[in-house]
């Protein structure tokens, strides 16, 4: 019963751990600080999903585990600092909305979907109810940072903590099967793959990476 | 009755597989065309081939009768426009638009394309559904960005960023109705196979599967084109190659419309869960009267047909959301029409941006004049994409329908054919007056009466009629393409 309690807890802070690294994507201005904290983001999952693994007996989450680990704590973000090194976007990260406000919709958010899920999740096991409700907040935060982000690496980054939210809610639906973690995990290498040439596309063509740029060209405003 | 050594449920999903990776690995133009359309003329034969051969239901694959009316129409439109493009790339090619790297790399990922979706359409599985429809979103992301024009590029930008949001939300919502089919089925594959699903799932939570089909709604939703998570699609429609408007608008579209209506059907067999029907009657009632809106002021001649799909996608979700066999059987019978006229639209209008060098519709004037086959060509397909409104039988819903649609598609025929010469402004008028109109018409003057009862009987007519028009329209326009 004590082992049972204890692997819970530990379930919940790291879950609780990924919310909060979700918090503090939210308030970064400078565009290494914004990578740094993604692959933390991405490292914290990679933890998450390793102990699920542990304690429901299912090895392959260990692969996915070892996905985010490698791939988007690791490969993903140093080939971004690299993109945005030759790109010399380095300085700072533009935000629509100030921070102040940002966070307090942010603490809105994660109140909503605390009060959505928790109610509606009762027959559910405990440990996949608390995982669905974290992983509502990450992904709501995810959005709220690419509304709040005028550049198109940040957006890119909310974009990928919204799918490491969807991860955490996988590995927490009790036997999932594979298919669809891995497929996540693929969509992600092919969707950073489209990423990529987006963005050098984009610096070919207008010498920056602020999507407010693109804008401009939109087809009924010429 | 096997004629086939092999299953023509996995002939669809191999043949386009193999035709993509020849196609990437072989130069040259023409015979690359040519594989393409045989390819997609073999994944026709064998989604045909399964109305009479129908394949067993396996644990992530199966078709039934819903589905193959989506399989044999998305195989049958992916062959149409494979012919369309051979013509549209060669004339893309000769004015250097595209250089012989793009023209390998367009044909490949069409056939991924295809594959992606015949692959979404014959799931049992909900999960593999949704990789499948993902998939789908990148090749066309990929596609529309072809040009790498500033235009291309915004568009393909907010396509991908769009799409990628609404699958994320759609995945969610994946997740959730597995969760709240473990405690009734068990773990693993079976919680998410489909068919197993709806025998069992009135044994499941409602709550949770309530919250489960917002999610769901919302993000296959996005794919649809419904307002207001509609943002990408008259953007994506009007900067990709027109090959690649006719099948997003003629089939994508529809594929995201699939998967909403398998969980909608899983909706309606839990009994305890709310209604699923409002939530897409109100969803699609707001596109259509916000599509019909924003036709008006159009002046990019792609971007209008863009918002004309995201009117009749409204269309056509309100159908599937008022439920019941006649609406369901509306919806069906919409989709296909839109399908077959749209895609046929987009190949005129694809030869009249070529000819006439631009899409603004205030340059592209008499074409009947200068190009007879072309421009009568447009007509019709407009004609038959506005009758699409009419052809539906049922009561209310028909009267309903040609009371908002009816002056859309009016105004439509004034702002494309209605300009360019005197001839066709008195056209227009006469159309417009043909549409607001009872019902009856100056076109086709054998029109079912409105409001036909239940009996099913009564409404063939109508099919085989508006079969026969859109045929007679898609022969117009293949003339044109010959005769260019």
């Amino acid at each position: 019963m004590i082992a049972e309690t204890f692997s819970y807890d530990v379930a919940h802070m790291l879950a609780g751990g990924m919310l909060l690294v979700s918090f503090m994507l939210l308030y970064q201005d400078r565009m290494y600080g914004l990578l740094n904290t993604f692959a933390l983001h991405a490292f914290v999952l990679s933890l998450s999903v390793a102990w699920e693994a542990y304690v429901n007996q299912s090895p392959h989450l260990y692969i996915t585990a070892a996905i985010a680990l490698v791939l988007k704590a690791i490969v993903i973000p140093t080939a971004l600092h690299r993109i945005v090194q030759r790109l010399g976007i380095h300085r700072t990260v533009e935000t629509t909305v100030g921070i102040g406000a940002t966070m307090l919709v942010g603490i809105g958010l994660v109140a909503l979907s605390m009060a959505l899920m928790l109610p509606v999740t009762d027959a559910v096991d405990p440990l996949a109810r608390q995982d669905l409700a974290f992983s509502l907040s990450i992904l709501l935060l995810g959005l709220l940072m690419m509304v709040t982000r005028r550049n198109a690496v940040g957006q890119v980054v909310g974009l990928m903590s919204i799918e490491n939210g969807l991860i955490l809610a996988a590995a927490g639906a009790n036997g999932m099967p594979l298919v669809v973690e891995i497929s996540v995990a693929f969509s992600v290498l092919i969707a950073f793959m489209v990423i990529g040439i987006f963005l050098f596309r984009i610096r070919e063509r207008f010498d920056t990476v602020d999507v407010h740029v693109l804008d401009s060209f939109r087809g009924e405003r010429k | 009755m096997n004629l086939l050594p092999f299953d023509s449920l996995i002939a669809i999903l191999v043949v386009p597989l193999f035709a993509a990776v020849g196609l990437a690995a072989l130069p040259g133009y023409k015979s690359t065309a040519r594989l393409n359309v045989l390819a997609c003329f073999l994944s026709l034969v064998f989604a045909v081939s399964m109305t009479l051969d129908r394949p067993a239901t396996g644990v992530l694959l199966f078709v039934d009768d819903l589905s193959i009316v989506f399989v044999i129409l998305n195989t049958l439109v992916g062959f149409t426009t494979s012919i369309f493009s051979a013509s549209y790339i060669a004339h893309e090619l000769d004015t250097g638009k595209l250089n012989s790297t793009y023209v390998r790399f367009y044909h490949a990922t069409y056939q991924v394309m295809m594959f992606a979706m015949n692959l979404a359409l014959v799931s049992n599985n909900v999960g593999l559904m949704w990789v499948a429809v993902e998939m789908a979103t990148l090749t066309t992301v990929l596609m529309v960005g072809i040009y790498r024009t500033p235009e291309a590029l915004e568009a393909a930008w907010k396509y991908f960023i769009l799409g990628s949001v609404g699958i994320a939300l759609a995945l969610f919502g994946t997740i959730l109705f597995y969760v709240a089919a473990v405690p009734v089925v068990g773990q693993g594959l079976d919680a998410m196979t489909w068919t197993i699903l709806i025998e069992r799932v009135s044994a499941a939570d409602p709550a949770l599967i309530n919250i489960a089909f917002v999610f769901l709604l919302l993000g296959y939703g996005t794919k649809v084109g419904l307002v207001p998570v509609h943002a990408w699609l008259p953007d994506a429609h009007a900067e990709g190659p027109t090959p690649i408007s006719a099948v997003l608008s003629g089939l994508l579209l529809n594929v995201a419309l699939y998967a909403i209506l398998r969980f909608k059907l899983l909706m309606v067999a839990n009994g305890e869960a709310i209604a699923p029907g409002p939530m897409m009657i109100a969803m699609g009632l707001t596109s259509l009267i916000f599509a019909a809106f924003m036709l008006y002021p159009r002046r990019d001649i792609k971007r209008l047909f863009a918002y004309s799909s995201i009117e009749h996608m409204g269309i056509i979700t309100f159908a599937f959301g008022l439920g019941g066999p006649l609406a369901n059987f509306a919806g069906l019978l919409h989709m296909t029409m839109h399908s077959l006229t749209k895609s046929a639209i987009f190949f005129a209008v694809g030869q009249i941006a070529q000819v006439k060098k631009t899409q603004n519709i205030d340059d592209i004037r008499g074409l009947t004049v200068s190009h007879p086959v072309l421009g009568w060509g447009l007509v019709l397909g407009v004609v038959a994409d506005g009758r699409v409104h009419e052809r539906v039988p049922g009561g209310d819903f028909d009267i309903c329908k040609q009371s908002l649609a009816g002056p859309a598609a009016g105004l439509r025929i004034v702002t494309c054919t209605g300009r360019p010469a005197g001839q066709n402004g008195q056209y227009g008028l006469w159309q417009t007056g043909g549409w607001t109109g009872s019902g009856g018409s100056i076109v086709f003057p054998d029109d079912p009466a409105p409001g036909t009862g239940a009996d099913g009987r009564a409404l063939y007519p109508a099919t085989d009629r508006g079969v026969v028009s859109t045929c007679r329209d898609d022969a117009g326009l293949n003339g044109g393409a010959t005769d260019d």
